[in-house]
This record gives structure tokens, C-alpha cells and sequence, in this order.
């Protein structure tokens, strides 16, 4: 007898170890290997630690003050400077950020904010439409009235998406809840319904209605 | 009795010594699936990140110096906020002012309920964070250092042309920044005729009202 007995065994056992070996790489990679993971959960520390919770939350400004253009054009737009300037000339303006804001308005120099939510260039998101449909803020971004530093909440995958597209219902609302994030709709599916029939909505689901 | 038994291993049965390690596993195996989407100030990692960065200007983004002999144009042109679809059409609708220069007495486009509850919306949007939404100049910033703005029901405002309101919105007045560059003129418009609401509301009298309107007060 060359090989002692237990010898028997090793060919099963390194088949089970290289399936469940396999099993778990995929489970891992199918979990955390996405936008799910990749995407949720990306928070920059800001040149100017800007806080969406005391602005949006706490004061409670519209999200519009500042996105103004939100509702009709395809991106919402970071405000500039002198928007800030309009308050921030007379409160708190001792603070560091502050300064450091006044500053970068006197030079007319931009400020390098860095981009929290973030589409591949291949794929077209209008903001403007889909405001106008009644999806709201915070279908997409979350409670971003409770959050000092951005983050993003939703992985904005493709797949996702499409969820939406192909049943909408309970993101719409009506238009004066678009930007009320603390807003609870009652019955958010029969109100969803409603609004896609009276707004003939149809969201698309073809290749061409992102990827153009 | 002090005899082991033999049929005992020292270290537990099998599955003693399998239960631990197994609750082990999943305790990690809990953990870590807790991990996912967790914050993180790194940007995204993409495996595949085919043309995700094109070689193109995003909206927002630096752009390069323009190229010589280019003019700007476009809404944020001309520093006095009067955007590029205004200057195509420059009238009265525009610049709050009729040919002569003096204020328009009246907002020149129907006052409709639409209108006022647009007005409203944008009123609450743009005006009401320094305003309050009654436009009595008191909110929490004049106690966090703003100097108090205007009431907008003061009779002085209430004595104003409707195109001056439009002209203070459009350039900005005192303290305030104007909004041209923001707020399209349609809404600014809209906006005076529900700031002429709010001070019919504050300020309306009895006398103001039709005969068929007074009878229905309580």
C-alpha cells in the first residue's frame, strides 16, 4: 500500500473546498461586488464643509433656492457664489468656511466641490423631467435635509433605474411635495397612480431613452 | 466515580467542539454583510470604466480658457442678471420699465389664481427664507446677524409701482442681492402679483371687498 487510507478522502475534500471555495468568491462578489456596495455610502469631505442638515433641515430653504433650475433643465445646478454671499455677508461670517467662501467670490475663483452623485457619461439623466413627472428629491438622494456631509444612498445602477421606470407609482407625488423630503403621502401607490393618469406618464424603458 | 469515560473525547463530542466554530462563522459572515454600503469618504472603484469618463465638458465642471476671439454669451452674460432670453425681447415684461424708464404701474400679464399660486410657490422657493413666508421681514436669520429685511406689507412698499418690486427683485436692494439671474421673469412677476396678495391680506379692509363678498364673512 503506498498511500495511507485517509488519502481516500482528499480528492472530496479539495472538490467540497473548491466548490464551497467558489460559492463563496461568487456570493462575495455578487454582494458587494456592485453599485450597491460600490456606489452607496460615498460621502466626500467638501473644500467647505457645506451642511445640507442646517440649510434644508433645520432653516428649512427649499431645495430650489439653490438647484434652481432643477425643474427645467437637466442638471440641478450647485449655486454660485454670491448666492451664499447673500446671507453669508452678514451671518456667520467669522467662520472658517466662510472666509474661505468670501474669498474664493472676491477672486472669482471657482470652488472645488466634490461630485457626491455621479452617472457614467454614456448614460443621460434629465432632472428637469423627471421633477416634472413628480418624482421627488428624495426618491433618488434621500434625506438630504438630515445630513450634514452628503451621501449617497441609492447605488443609481442601471438596474435600479428600471425598477423605477417599470413601476413608478410610489415615487411620484404632487407638486408641492417634490421638495418636502419629511412629507408622508398617504396611500403613495393609488397617489401615484393617479398622477401617471392625469400626467399621461409613461416612462420609457428603451435603450435610447438614457443611452443616446 | 473518578473513572473517565472513555467514549468521551477530552475536548467534547463533535459537534461541541463544531457548534462554536459554526456561530463563530456566521457571526463574521453577519458582519460583514452589515459592511455593505457602509460611508466612506473614497470615491467609487469601477472594474470596467469604459467610457464612463468621456473627453467632454460636463455641465459645472473647470473649464479651460475660452478660445480666442469668442464672445460669451448666454444667460449669466451681462452682470446685471437681465438673461439672454430677456435681451432678445427687451420690453416692459423684461425690465419692469416702460418706455420712458419709468416703474410699470401694473404686472403686464393676466393675474390669474394660477398665477398667484405660482407666485406663491416661488415666493416660498426664493423670498420667504429672508421674507418670511407672511413677508413680515421676521425670521431666525435677524437673529443669527441679518439686518432685518424689508416688511413686505410696510406701506412704502405697498406704495410702490409693481415694476419697481420687479426691479428691486431683478437687481437687488440695500442689503438684498438681486435675483435676475435666478428667477426667470415670468416668476418675478408672479411673485409681485402674491406679494400684492399678502398685503391685501394683512392690510385689506372690509370697504375692500364686493357687496356679495362681505355678506359671506362670518
Amino acid at each position: 500500500m503506498v498511500f495511507p487510507g485517509f488519502m481516500n478522502k482528499v480528492p472530496m475534500a479539495v472538490l467540497a473546498g473548491a466548490l464551497g471555495l467558489g460559492a463563496a468568491l461568487t456570493a462575495a462578489i455578487w454582494y458587494w461586488g456592485g453599485p450597491k456596495h460600490t456606489e452607496v455610502g460615498y460621502s466626500p469631505k467638501q473644500p467647505i464643509p457645506f451642511s445640507h442638515r442646517v440649510h434644508a433641515g433645520d432653516l428649512g430653504m427649499d431645495c430650489r433656492f439653490c438647484h434652481n433650475t432643477v425643474e427645467r433643465t437637466a442638471v440641478a445646478p450647485l449655486p454660485s457664489g454670491e448666492s451664499c454671499m447673500s446671507c453669508h455677508a452678514f451671518v456667520k461670517k467669522d467662520s472658517e468656511g466662510v472666509k474661505r467662501l468670501a474669498a474664493a467670490v472676491a477672486k472669482n475663483e471657482a470652488i472645488p466641490w466634490v461630485r457626491v452623485h455621479r452617472l457614467p457619461d454614456y448614460a443621460r439623466f434629465h432632472h428637469g423631467v423627471h421633477v416634472q413627472a413628480g418624482v421627488s428629491c428624495l426618491s433618488c438622494h434621500g434625506r438630504i435635509d438630515q445630513m450634514t456631509q452628503v451621501r449617497q444612498v441609492e447605488p443609481l445602477s442601471m438596474s435600479w433605474c428600471l425598477d423605477c421606470h417599470r413601476k413608478p407609482e410610489a415615487q411620484l407625488r404632487p407638486a408641492h411635495l417634490i421638495t418636502r423630503l419629511d412629507a408622508v403621502i398617504p396611500d403613495p401607490v393609488a397617489t401615484g397612480r393617479r398622477i401617471m393618469e392625469s400626467r399621461h406618464l409613461k416612462p420609457s424603458t428603451d435603450c435610447s431613452a438614457c443611452h443616446q | 466515580m473518578g473513572k473517565r469515560n472513555n467514549a468521551m473525547d477530552p475536548a467534547g463530542p463533535v459537534s461541541h467542539r463544531v457548534m462554536p466554530m459554526g456561530a463563530l462563522f456566521l457571526l463574521i459572515a453577519l458582519a460583514l454583510v452589515s459592511c455593505r454600503g457602509g460611508r466612506t469618504e473614497r470615491p467609487p472603484i469601477h472594474l470596467n470604466p469604459n467610457m464612463m469618463n468621456q473627453a467632454r465638458y460636463n455641465p459645472q465642471t473647470l473649464s479651460r480658457n475660452p478660445p480666442d476671439g469668442v464672445v460669451a454669451f448666454g444667460r449669466d452674460a451681462r452682470a446685471d442678471g437681465v438673461g439672454r432670453a430677456d435681451l432678445l425681447k427687451e420690453g416692459p415684461a423684461q425690465t419692469g420699465r416702460d418706455a420712458s424708464g419709468k416703474w410699470v404701474a401694473r404686472i403686464p400679464a393676466a393675474v390669474t389664481g394660477d398665477f398667484i399660486n405660482r407666485g406663491r410657490e416661488r415666493f416660498d422657493i426664493h423670498c420667504a427664507v429672508c421674507h418670511g413666508e407672511t413677508g413680515s421681514g421676521k425670521t431666525v436669520l435677524t437673529e443669527k446677524g441679518l439686518p432685518p429685511p424689508t416688511a413686505l406689507i410696510d406701506a412704502r412698499v405697498v406704495a410702490m409701482a409693481d415694476g419697481e418690486i420687479f426691479g428691486i427683485i431683478t437687481a437687488g436692494a440695500r442689503n438684498m442681492a438681486g435675483l435676475g439671474k435666478r428667477i426667470p421673469a415670468e416668476d418675478r412677476w408672479a411673485i409681485v402679483a402674491y406679494v400684492r396678495a399678502l398685503q391685501a391680506a394683512r392690510r385689506g379692509v372690509p370697504a375692500d371687498l364686493s357687496d356679495s363678498q362681505r355678506g359671506a364673512l362670518p
